[in-house]
This record gives C-alpha cells, structure tokens and sequence, in this order.
C-alpha cells in the first residue's frame, strides 16, 4: 500500500533508504523523513541545525552507516536503542497527525466507538488493524472498569513495526501482559472459527485490498451471537459542512502532513482514500452481505465518521 | 513533484514560516519554506546560469552530489592540496552527509532542480570559505548566499537565525563574520556557475583565487 509509494522516492538513496523504510511501512500516517533529535547524531543538530536547511545531512543513525557518506558505523547495541527511539518518535507523529487532522475529535470518536461496543470483561476480543494500540486499550481500560481480571485482548495487524510500538506502549503503562500482539492480515486471519466475541477494526478496512474479504474473515472467527463493529472515515450528509469538509481535507490536511511529518504525498493519499470507500449505505450493504443480522450504522460529526456494527447469529 | 493550489500554498509559506521560528531545529520545515518562497529568485539564478558557459552546461548535465555519486576512496586518495580532498575532509571530520533534501515544492522542473542544486552546493561552499559547522558559521555562510542568490530564506536564516547566540557571538559577527560574507557575496563569481565537480583535484587556492572567494575569518570554536 502506500509504502511503496513512500519508498519510491528514496530509490536512489539505498542505504540510507533501509531505516526509512522501516519507519514508513508503520502506518500512512506517520512518515517523518526529517531526521529529530534523536536519530541524529545529536552534535549535528546542537551545532548546525539552527535555521539553516542542514540537518538534511543527517542521515538516521539506525541505518547501516551512520551517514550516506559511509565514515562511520554506529555499534549493534546503540542500534537497537536509537531504534526504539524512532518508533516512540513515530508513534508521537502519528498522534499528533491524528489529533491535528481531527482537531482531537478521533479520541472521542474512538472512546465512543468503545462504549458502543461495550464489551464485557469476560469478551474475547479482536481488535483488527490495530496498530499501536490505541482501540485495544481503550477496550482493556473499559473491561477492567467492570472486572479487573478480564479476558486478554489480541491486536492483529499487518505491519509488525506498529505493533511493536503498541506493545512498548503497554509495557510502558504497566499492562503489557493483558495484550497479545499477532502479525497478521485482515484478509486472511490466523484463527480458528468461532474464537471471539467482538471484533474491532478502526481506521483499517480502508486500507484493505478486498473489503468483502475482510468482512467474510472477520465473520468466520466470531462465535455466533459475536459482534462486529468498524470505526472508519465515511461520507458527510450536510451539503453545507460537506464544502467546507472537502475543501479542509483537500487543502488542509496534505499541509499539515508535510508541517508535521514532513509527508505531502501520504495524506493526500489519505484524504483520497477516504473519498474512495463506501459510502454509509453501501457499506452496510456490504456487511450485511458478508451473513451479519441486525446490520446498523452511527453517524459521528456528521458522518466525517462512521460506526458500523453487525452480529453473527 | 507536487503540484499545490492557492490555499496550499499559502498555507504550507504561513505554516512552516511560523513552524521554522517557533523551532528552528526543524530543518524540513526551513527547506520547505525556501521553496515555497523562493520562485522569484530562482528565476533569477536560472538566468545568471543560462547567461554563463559553465552555468549553461550544469543546467544540461544537472549533475546531483548524493553518496553515490560523491566516491570516498576517490576523494581520499586525492593529493593534501586539492579541493576534493579537502572536501573530503570536511565532510569527514564533520560526520556530514551529502544526502540532502528532495526539492518538493519547486513546481518548474528547472528551477526545482536550480534549486536542489543550491542545497547541494552547500558543502562546496563550506570547503571553499573554510567555514565550519557551527551555528555562527552556518550563519556567516548565509549571509555569503543571501547575497549570491538572494533567496528570502537565506535572508530569513541570516537575520533570525543569530537570535539565539551569545552576545560575545553577535558580536564577532557583527563585526566580522557578517561584514565578511557581505563582502565576498559581491566580490567573488556566482558560486552556482561552478562546476564543483569537475574542479576537484584542482588545488584548493587556485580555486579559490580564480572564483574570488576568500577564506573567512577564523571563529572560535572552529577547528
Ligand atoms: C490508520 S491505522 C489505524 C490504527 C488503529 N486502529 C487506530 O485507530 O489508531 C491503519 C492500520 O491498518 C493496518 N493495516 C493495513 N492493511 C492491513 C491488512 N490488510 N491487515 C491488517 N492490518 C492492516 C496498518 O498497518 C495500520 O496499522
């Protein structure tokens, strides 16, 4: 998907190419290719960096060589440090991507999503495309509120970076040991049928190859009388916030991808893609058609996003 | 190359100048401001190239300093006096890379390339000045392109960038950094009709007396 977009414009600079590519496989969101304070050599940013475009020459020290030039090579051990560095870097991108794209709205639209879906502590819960966490733990937070020994969630995504993120993320708040953390596609799950009792996918089927896939996938490892519920970007319905809407994602958003992760091409890719996917209607058609009964959907700020929820009976 | 309409543009000149003062650390965002502001006198340096023979020639080959193009070994074996090797040493000792940013936001595929040929002149310039790296040097070299190729940016960074210099710094280049780049900018050939790549095992003063660049004051702390 759009790594390989991303990746093509660092066809000719191979080595330094390496840990890019890394980073830019973690999600659309976050591709940052200014190198920060921290996967820099930090005596290049003290000195040189001030209002001069020169901290282009620095090159990630977690790739191969230290810089493009090859003088120097970074030891194995500082390596895999600075290479968390730059996923937590990431992550705070991408948060902040998100919050700047959505004025902050996502975290409500999330926290909503999470209570529609009120899951019970004793639920075995999916949360599919999952990313860095952040539905999944929501889902944990909601659970423990009700029973503190809940079941253990499994977050499934495709790009293993992001789950690392996630789980640093859980370790990180002392909860590491209620997640599991499994690479996988949305297309073709791993598990068994009839495993789980909610299945959750965020800001994820849009970036799916075959919808109807995911969706057959995602009924076959529910048990029956399991829910399915997906948070995603929909179409809005007043004419009027519609203008101003198309006119924000269109002109806005891509801008402040370039101003904060210094990514143009990714968030218009974004707000393309958003403009591609199903409509409410169709969608739901779309869920009812993969065999879910009582097939619903929610309009959040006025359709910007969309729950829909369905159960296998 | 991206191609951005009014309100894009006018948003990304508004954000990244008010992003590149609030934290000038963020070097994406003052090379993305170049861009977006600097048509005019890219226009400009496009001109001086086209009315030169050697600038004329650059504008055809468009020749680009990567790694990969940029042969350590090569430049390492390269006798103690020439500006190859020289820039070798500077590079080195430095840790720098040659990689430098894609030009984005250069619409005209010319002068986006004027443009990322002056990003990558950069370190050129550095070797022939005898300017270092350090943030009153940086500063001074500024000052030297402002005059050159009148890029706003470059006016930008030399005016706000010595902000956060000690007073003993401001001074020095008050005094005599600033004056030194002023001076040399209008002495010495439009450094973008330099074919750099071609004068590398030419030896360093000759350079640097043919194109009239003289070496800046020594500053502290440089080596
Ligand atoms: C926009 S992020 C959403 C992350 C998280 N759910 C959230 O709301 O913050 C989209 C995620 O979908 C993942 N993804 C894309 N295609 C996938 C697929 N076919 N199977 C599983 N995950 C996929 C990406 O790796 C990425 O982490």
């Amino acid at each position: 998907m759009l790594a390989d977009r991303v990746d093509s414009e660092f066809d000719d600079q191979q080595d330094r190419a390496e840990n890019i590519r890394r980073i830019s496989q973690i999600s659309e969101y976050a591709m940052p290719v200014f190198p920060s304070p921290l996967d820099t050599d930090p005596d290049i940013w003290g000195l040189t960096a001030v209002m001069t475009d020169r901290t282009f020459h620095a090159t990630p020290s977690n790739s191969e060589k230290e810089t493009h030039f090859g003088y120097q090579s970074i030891p194995e051990s500082e390596k895999e440090e600075k290479v968390k560095e730059v996923f937590e870097r990431v992550a705070d991108t991408y948060d902040l991507m998100n919050d700047a794209m959505s004025l902050g709205v996502h975290r409500l639209w999330k926290d909503h999503f999470v209570k529609s879906a009120a899951p019970k502590p004793t639920f075995k819960c999916l949360d599919v495309a999952g990313g860095t966490g952040d539905i999944a733990f929501k889902l944990h937070k909601y659970m423990r509120n009700v029973n503190r020994d809940c079941e253990k969630i499994v977050v499934c995504d495709i790009n293993t970076e992001m789950l690392r993120v996630g789980e640093e993320r859980a370790a990180q708040m002392g909860v590491g040991e209620n997640f599991t953390w499994v690479e996988g596609n949305a297309e073709v799950l791993q598990f068994p049928d009839n495993t789980f009792d909610l299945y959750t996918i965020a800001y994820g089927i849009r970036n799916c190859t075959h919808i109807d896939k995911v969706l057959e996938e995602a009924y076959r490892v529910l048990k029956p009388g399991g829910r399915f519920m997906c948070l995603e970007f929909s179409e809005v319905n007043n004419p009027l916030i519609s203008q101003v809407y198309d006119k924000y994602s269109h002109d806005v958003i891509p801008v402040m991808g370039q101003l904060i992760a210094g990514d143009f091409e990714s968030y218009q890719y974004l707000v393309e893609s958003i403009r591609k996917f199903p409509n409410q209607e169709t969608f739901a058609e779309m869920v009812a058609a993969a065999g879910f009964e009582v097939v619903e959907y929610e309009n959040l700020t006025f359709g910007v996003t969309a729950i829909h929820s369905g159960y296998k009976l | 190359m991206i191609k951005l309409n009014l309100t894009q543009r006018a948003l990304l000149v508004a954000g990244s100048a008010v992003g590149a003062l609030a934290n000038p650390l963020r070097g994406d965002l003052v090379a993305t401001l170049g861009e977006t502001t600097g048509t005019a006198a890219l226009n400009t340096m496009r001109d001086k190239m086209r009315m030169n023979k050697t600038g004329l020639e650059i504008l055809k080959d468009r020749p680009r300093v990567t790694g990969d193009t940029m042969d350590t070994e090569y430049l390492s074996s390269l006798p103690a006096n020439t500006f190859g090797h020289h820039y070798y040493q500077f590079m080195s000792s430095n840790k720098l890379s040659a990689q430098r940013a894609e030009t984005k936001f250069v619409e005209d595929e010319e002068l986006a390339y004027v443009m990322t040929r002056y990003r990558e002149n950069h370190d050129f310039l550095h070797t022939l000045t005898g300017l270092g790296v350090t943030v009153p040097e940086e500063i001074c070299l500024k000052w030297y392109e402002m005059v050159q190729t009148e890029l706003p940016m470059c006016a930008l960074s030399a005016l706000f960038g010595p902000i956060p210099l000690s007073l003993a710094e401001k001074r020095l280049l008050l005094s005599e950094q600033i004056p030194w780049g002023l001076a040399c900018g209008r002495a010495s050939a439009f450094f973008m009709n330099i074919y750099f790549e071609r004068e590398l095992e030419t030896d360093i003063n000759l350079m640097r007396k043919r194109y009239k660049i003289s070496l800046a004051p020594r500053m502290k702390g440089s080596v």
